[in-house]
């Protein structure tokens, strides 16, 4: 039985050979070894295995048949035909390759651009052109600006205050964005260096007038016409605002690291604490009523029922309606409980 | 017959390795030609980007704009001036009009960039050659004079400044180091050299004449009587800049350009 060994052995790794070759030529890999030389390196493994265990058991006795023998040559005649046939092929195609390469160019030889401009010169054409083009453009400015220009309705403040608002609406999303506007609507008093309007004084800056495309007349004073300007800005950008309890979660999330850096806690506390204090507290007050929401969709701020719920001492106890109102509105809006969490993280944050 | 397949197997593994190694180089050789054909596929789509970039087919319908930015002085007298022209009336009924919006201009971009720009609209561009417009200056003259023409008043006013020759050689003096920069030999010989050339020969022919007075008279008559001003242009021109007594500067200025570019 052991000396049967090598011989099963080989037949096993003959068939092994076959079944591998099968798989390999049958599989179609990208950017792979082409066909011709899977089936030449196939082949030649293949025959040389094949001539072993031929011998090897011609030698032990077996298979000693004339017909073995000639099916050996045959094979091995047909080899060489087929790997010269694909030796002449392919040399045919290396040198047709070749050839092409010849006259369309090596990479040592390419044509440059045929038109008539090399780049350097292009270059300044453009660049001269683009010089030209600008002239065009001040001739343009100067005929329109003139054409819309008309003294006696319409002064040169507003055109200040038009420019600012596109110069504002440009830098958004920067700390310069947000520092103007914290100190637009605070009311940074340059003389005193503090803020004028903290606490529930802020209601008063915007309330409820909405500022129209406000005409400055012939004003001079450049403090006023900028803070008329980025008022009036933001007022419109809260108006125009997206109040989805996403899009609010996502702004803040863009935006607190400027609100954290214009607040600092003694600013903090001076200008915001109370109203945001306030704020959580009634609405901490108000989740706790089974039935707000009811109570909401039913009521608002004119009904006078409003103003007993949660209950009447609670709501006397403070200064201002606001905060109630406030509630109510951020709840027919849906961002009550965004807008309730947010409150509750700046809150946190100026504790520490 | 065994030895014979053995042999005859042998030979056939060196034919298939050869085989092999002719497949790889060919592989080789297609990549090459592959590469090669991209690398002119890419200089041709830049060659046409260039070319459009260059070529003012288009453009010259196209809408530019540009602000300039007027303190509120400005923003009135530029605009009440800009009325006469609305209304198709002469700048001369308002004050110094023209001079006062070449000002605006300059405080934008400052001068050099204005003198940029001109040179910029003296050129031609099309997409397969750019050249000098040898008519510019005349067209300007005569169209400035026009109550339409917006740009072509407020070029001349600008240049206008520079007909004072002390003014002339300080400010080619101060800028003549960006345009030598800018313009490359190849661009001012495909551009100026001609033109320039033509102003230094006619200047060289004009004062090689012991009497350069009796010149000028023969050139004015022929011009008048023959009706031909264009073709005594160049010399008229240096007779009118002797008036203003700048040729001798302008002469120098161009020589030195020429000189400066034929290194």
């Amino acid at each position: 039985m052991k000396d049967k060994i090598p011989g099963l052995l080989l037949i096993g790794s003959l068939l092994l050979t076959f079944f591998a070759i099968y798989l390999w030529l049958i599989t179609e890999e990208y950017d792979s070894i082409s066909v011709e030389v899977k089936m030449l390196v196939s082949a030649s493994f293949l025959s040389l295995l094949g001539l072993i265990t031929v011998h090897y058991f011609q030698n032990k006795g077996y298979l000693n048949y004339g017909v073995i023998n000639l099916f050996v040559l045959l094979f091995s005649i047909a080899f060489l035909t087929g790997a010269s046939f694909l030796l002449f092929a392919s040399y045919n195609t290396y040198t047709k390759r070749l050839k092409t390469l010849k006259t369309s160019g090596s990479l040592e030889n390419v044509i440059l651009s045929n038109s008539g401009f090399n780049t350097e010169d292009a270059q300044i054409y453009i660049d001269l052109k683009e010089s030209r083009n600008r002239l065009l453009g001040y001739e343009t400015f100067l005929k329109e600006t003139a054409q819309n220009y008309a003294p006696s309705d319409y002064s040169y403040a507003n055109v200040i205050k038009n420019e600012l608002i596109n110069q504002l609406s440009n830098k958004a999303g920067t700390q310069t964005y947000w520092d103007e506007i914290l100190n637009s609507v605070y009311v940074f008093d340059t003389i005193n260096n503090t803020y004028k309007r903290g606490g529930y004084e802020i209601m008063y800056v915007f309330g409820n007038d909405v500022y129209p495309n406000e005409d400055l007349k012939n004003t001079t004073d450049m403090d006023f016409i900028r803070q008329k300007s980025v008022l009036e800005y933001w007022q419109a950008q809260l108006l125009d605002a997206d109040r989805t309890p996403e899009n609010i979660a996502s702004f803040w999330r863009d935006n607190k690291a400027f609100f954290y850096t214009f607040f600092s806690k003694s600013q903090y506390d001076r200008l915001c604490k109370l109203v945001v204090d306030d704020l959580i507290t009634i609405k901490g007050k108000i989740n706790e009523q089974p039935n707000y929401q009811e109570f909401y969709e039913n009521y608002n701020i004119s009904d006078p029922i409003f103003l007993t719920f949660p209950d009447k001492a609670f709501v006397k106890s403070y200064k201002y309606s606001w905060p109630f109102s406030f509630w109510d509105r951020r709840y027919e809006e849906g961002n009550d409980s965004v807008i309730y969490k947010i409150l509750v993280e700046i809150q946190k944050h100026y504790q520490n | 017959m065994k030895k014979a397949a053995i042999i005859i197997t042998v030979i056939s593994i060196i034919v298939s390795a050869i085989t092999f190694f002719v497949i790889k180089k060919t592989d080789e050789i297609m990549d090459e030609i592959s590469l090669v054909e991209e690398v002119n596929i890419s200089i041709d789509a830049t060659t046409k980007s260039i070319e459009s970039s260059i070529d003012d087919y288009d453009d010259n319908n196209k809408y530019y704009y540009k602000s300039i930015a007027l303190d509120q002085k400005q923003y009135v007298e530029v605009n009440e001036c800009m009325q006469f022209y609305i209304n198709g009336e002469s700048f001369e009924n308002g004050n110094n009009c023209e001079q006062k919006i070449v000002d605006a201009i300059i405080q934008k971009d400052g001068e050099l960039s204005l003198i940029k720009s001109i040179t910029g609209d003296m050129l031609n561009y099309t997409n397969t050659v750019v050249s000098l417009n040898v008519n510019y200056v005349r067209n300007l003259i005569l169209s400035g004079e026009r109550k339409t023409y917006l740009k072509q008043k407020l070029i001349l006013a600008f240049v206008n400044r520079y007909r004072d020759p002390i003014k002339l050689q300080r400010a080619f003096t101060n800028n003549k180091a960006y345009f030598f920069n800018l313009i490359s030999k190849d661009v001012y010989d495909n551009l100026y050299k001609q033109y320039i050339n033509t102003f230094l020969n006619s200047y060289n022919e004009i004062h090689k004449n012991e009497d350069v007075e009796a010149f000028y008279k023969d050139i004015y008559f022929k011009a008048e009587k023959l009706n031909k001003q264009d073709e005594y242009w160049f010399y008229t021109f240096w007779k009118r800049r002797e008036l203003e007594k700048n040729d001798h500067v302008i002469y120098t200025i161009l020589n030195e350009i020429n000189t400066h570019y034929t290194k």
